[in-house]
């Protein structure tokens, strides 16, 4: 397969540098067995961009849901429209069949896009098939930081990411896996909190470690391909030479920051690399507090 | 690793999708990201499953690493084996009495023993964790949650209210237990506490685990100094009721003896500046949990009926804590 960089530079759904070998083993891998492949590493290492580029170089479909604290499994699933049951209750537009009020979820869109479909036309025009990628039978989706959801939303996911099966518990209707069309699905962790053992189970793991210095220019070079790497080892030594002297954050900004800072640097030509470099390591600083 | 019969069957679900039937080198990097091997020994070779599959970008040979697979997190029941810090205790014994002894003629043939293998060096034990290890998770996650009103309308109390003929003056949501709200750890680094110092750093690695890094916020403080408390050195740490409070929302976990062991020689806190403590630790909002390393019966009378408090135990059970809360009413909602 190609990796000729194309598209917007520095976009990252259509480049991507495995950092890692076992990168396109684990996707292949997942995509056999149906299994999720739960992605861990440090912030901005790239495990939200594998998931975009994976869809984008398979030319599958791809949903994204970005788990919150407030995410419960169901809403993956799908949504019941209370509030507009209760509208239409005052305005005595009742309908006695709760599948109006029912919302396709990301899972169920990836599951089954003609069930999800069908059901969307009965909900009505406000729901629309939230597919981000290309037009295709299988899907990718990405549940992103699974750690910010409470402690319960991994073991409910256990039975519809196992099976591909589940019921909507308001109507009684059954949505199953249209099984030639298994989606692959990516979850990612920042290892904030510790995942349950029957999750885990249920799961390929793959970790993705903060690339090295020579590997940071070579993704910068294959995001930006007409800049020579002279010019991004001086940006890593700007940001290097920016921190100050009891710097305890990490050796090297990650491939996410880099890229911003690349791309500041390109639109922003009338500042120096220098005060760039001074906001990149501040901003790592930020977040070092929040995270300790 | 995690062998498992599933693993063994997507080990073969997958040698088959990937046509590695005849590639031992494949079918060992397969196994390597199943867990089911330490490591893939040789470079993998990349090839596409179904379709237009993702392959290596990088035109150099790709890195050597250790291992795909992530080393799985360390469970509660797994801490016990981690690597252990060399003591610092040093001791020095001292000989009192020597008696004469008469050396005997066998000793002269007695090989002696081989020297030990760390140059003598004693490690203390590990603890074990003090909560049983099955339960810890759901007995810190209980005592820490919070009832938090969620996205989803709660349609029983609509129902409820409008079949008494009540108006509906806000729309209610369901409430459901969460630890979105943080929890401020309040770990006891006094004389009284000394003696559970590992089993403290274990708890904290625990309920780290469970509400997540970001959500826990990491005090620790010494109720013989007139409680003070912060996060670094102990002579930067300032009385606890001079630093930001925690939001109200935030459960507060005390770990610490509340002062059941008196230490001799040392500035105890008194039974009534525990009082004072909790009674302002509590006029904040915040639901106060305590977790004691000792049988209840030994608890201080003074704090049994103001301060939440539960054994630090392996008889402690999810059970024990829920009926705790329910005692001291505390799972009531918090305001949105």
């Amino acid at each position: 397969m190609s990796h000729e960089p194309h598209g917007e530079i520095g976009d990252t759904s259509k480049v991507y540098v495995y950092t890692k070998p076992e990168i396109p083993l684990a996707l292949d891998i997942a995509i056999a067995t149906g299994r999720p492949l739960l992605v861990g590493g440090p912030t901005g290492c790239g495990k939200s961009s594998l998931a975009r580029f994976t869809a984008t170089r398979l030319g599958w479909r791809f949903y994204e849901k970005t788990i919150t604290s407030m995410t419960q499994a169901r809403d993956l699933q799908w949504e019941v429209d209370h509030l507009r049951r209760l509208n239409d209750a005052q305005d005595q537009r009742l309908q006695s069949d709760y599948t109006h009020y029912i919302k396709p979820g990301v899972l169920w869109w990836a599951m089954n896009r003609t069930t999800a479909q069908e059901q969307a036309e009965v909900y009505g025009a406000a729901c629309k098939d939230p597919n981000l990628g290309a037009d295709h039978p299988r899907a990718v989706v990405l549940l992103d930081e699974i750690d910010k959801a409470d402690p319960d939303v991994p073991n409910n996911l256990l039975v519809p990411l196992g099976s591909f099966h589940f019921q909507i518990d308001e109507t009684g209707a059954e949505v199953a896996l249209d099984r030639e069309h298994s989606p692959l699905i990516l979850i990612t962790t920042n290892g904030e909190r510790e995942l349950p053992a029957a999750f885990l189970r249920r799961c390929i793991e793959l970790y993705l470690d903060p690339p090295g210095r020579e590997l940071l220019l070579d993704i910068a070079q294959k995001h930006f391909p007409g800049t020579a790497r002279d010019h991004f080892d001086a940006l890593l030594t700007a940001v290097e030479t920016a921190r100050p002297p009891d710097w305890t954050g990490p050796a090297l900004p990650s491939p996410a920051e880099l890229i911003d800072v690349i791309r500041a640097t390109k639109r922003l030509q009338d500042r120096s690399p220098a005060a760039i470099a001074k906001l990149v390591v501040w901003k790592q600083s930020q977040s070092g507090k929040v995270a300790g | 690793m995690r062998f498992s019969f599933d693993r063994v069957a997507d080990y073969f679900a997958a040698v088959a999708a990937l046509g590695a039937e005849n590639d031992p080198a494949r079918q060992r990097a397969i196994a390597a990201v199943l867990g089911l091997v330490e490591t893939a020994t040789e470079p993998i070779p990349a090839k596409p499953v179904t379709g237009p599959s993702p392959a290596p970008a990088l035109p150099k040979s790709p890195r050597e690493e250790s291992s795909a697979v992530r080393p799985p997190p360390a469970r509660s029941a797994e801490i016990s084996r981690q690597p252990r810090q060399p003591s610092r205790l040093q001791y020095t014994l001292t000989r009192l009495s020597s008696p004469a002894r008469t050396r005997p003629d066998w000793l002269e043939h007695v090989p002696p023993l081989p020297p030990p293998p760390s140059g003598g060096t004693a490690t203390p034990p590990v603890p074990l964790p003090l909560l049983a290890p099955r339960w810890s998770r759901a007995i810190l996650s209980t005592a820490m949650s919070r009832e938090t009103a969620t996205n989803t309308i709660d349609i029983d109390a609509i129902v409820r209210d409008l079949a008494r003929g009540l108006p509906l003056r806000a729309v209610p949501r369901r409430v459901m237990p969460a630890l979105s709200h943080g929890v401020q750890l309040l770990v006891d680094r006094g004389p009284g506490a000394a003696p559970f110092l590992a089993d403290q750093e274990l708890l904290i690695r625990q309920i780290r685990a469970v509400a997540g890094r970001d959500r826990v916020q990491l005090l620790r403080f010494d109720p013989s100094r007139g409680f003070i408390a912060g996060t670094g050195p102990r002579t930067r740490w300032r009385d606890y009721f001079s630093l930001p409070a925690p939001p109200p929302a935030m459960t507060v976990v005390l770990v610490s003896d509340a002062g059941t062991a008196a230490v001799p020689f040392e500035s105890n806190a008194l039974p009534a500046d525990w009082r004072d403590f909790v009674v302002r630790l509590r006029a904040r909002g915040n639901r106060v949990i305590a977790f004691v390393p000792y049988a209840p019966s030994r608890w201080p009378p003074m704090l049994r009926g103001i301060l939440g408090m539960l054994p630090w135990d392996r008889r402690t059970s999810v059970q024990s804590v829920r009926r705790l809360l329910a005692r001291r009413g505390r799972r009531r909602q918090v305001p949105p």
